[in-house]
């Protein structure tokens, strides 16, 4: 396979997935924020 | 979320990495390389349909944006951003693409050609309107300022589809691909849309989140948030009448 063929999927894949984990990341922390503040009002996780 | 709800959203993701691997497999193994260009032709399976998505993306913005400027309901603003900022992500990947490719076929990183000029435009445009949002205070505002500029940034769109056509251009505007190519092609349509479209859903939950205060003693949450995500890894964030 040719290098620029590997180059454009590498940083091509890397840039989607790279996005994908960003927000599955920015997800948890979200969650974590929400169980939180419903520990914190006295509710339940 | 359910436990069943977070299998089936563990499983969407699974399976759409599974999906991107087999694409690869039907790329490097099936697909003949093509006769002038020979194996760097092998881009285009990437570099096509991640342009059509970026297409669909900015088009979702452009319609979410005259709903709102519409209804005036706030979803529709949160889905015009989510969408806007996933056509960044994937407006970058064809443009790095695109610049590859054209250092392997043309000998250089960039040319100042009428569709790579639309297609960078399209890319400096969403990226100032996802600026433009973060710069502008109150929601209500924001969304307003949000719409009417998400409008008239598609019209950019329309342009780059039609440059390569219309202008005398060094990228191609069409081209002729044997059945098997045809063939790849469509299969790495299936991932990527997948992808894209499972990126503008989960930013769009992601942006409803944010739209509820984070100490429900400040503030009620908008009245039209529908039940909430979504995500892998997520427990649970359901509201209930106005209430966390």
């Amino acid at each position: 396979m040719n290098d620029y063929v590997i180059a454009a999927y590498a940083i091509g894949l890397l840039l989607l997935w790279g996005y994908a984990a960003s927000m599955w990341l920015e997800c948890r922390a979200v969650a974590r924020r929400h169980v939180h503040v419903r520990k914190t009002e006295g509710g339940q996780p | 979320m359910s436990g069943t709800q977070s299998k089936l959203v563990r499983n969407f993701w699974i399976a759409l990495a599974l999906l991107f691997a087999a694409d690869l497999v039907l790329i490097v193994h099936y697909t003949p390389d093509e006769r002038s260009m020979g194996a760097i032709q092998k881009i285009f399976y990437l570099h096509l349909p991640v342009a059509i998505n970026t297409f669909l993306a900015c088009l979702t913005a452009f319609v979410a944006s005259i709903a709102y400027l519409w209804q005036r309901k706030s979803w529709w603003d949160d889905l015009a951003a989510a969408a806007a900022r996933v056509a960044v992500q994937l407006c970058a990947v064809v443009l790095a693409t695109g610049m590859i490719w054209g250092r392997a076929a043309w000998g250089v990183w960039w040319t100042w050609s009428p569709r790579l000029t639309f297609s960078l435009i399209l890319f400096l445009l969403y990226v100032v309107y996802l600026v433009v949002r973060s710069s502008v205070e109150g929601r209500e505002r924001r969304a307003v300022i949000g719409s009417v500029y998400a409008i008239i940034a598609f019209l950019d769109v329309p342009l780059v589809w039609l440059s390569a056509r219309l202008l005398p251009d060094i990228h191609p505007g069409s081209v002729q691909l044997e059945p098997a190519m045809k063939l790849t092609l469509a299969a790495s349509f299936v991932p990527v849309t997948l992808l894209a479209a499972g990126l503008v859903f989960t930013r769009f939950v992601l942006n409803r989140t944010d739209s509820v205060p984070r100490n429900s003693a400040q503030a009620n949450p908008p009245r039209d948030i529908p039940t909430m995500p979504l995500i892998a890894g997520v427990k649970a964030i359901r509201y209930t009448d106005g209430a966390l």
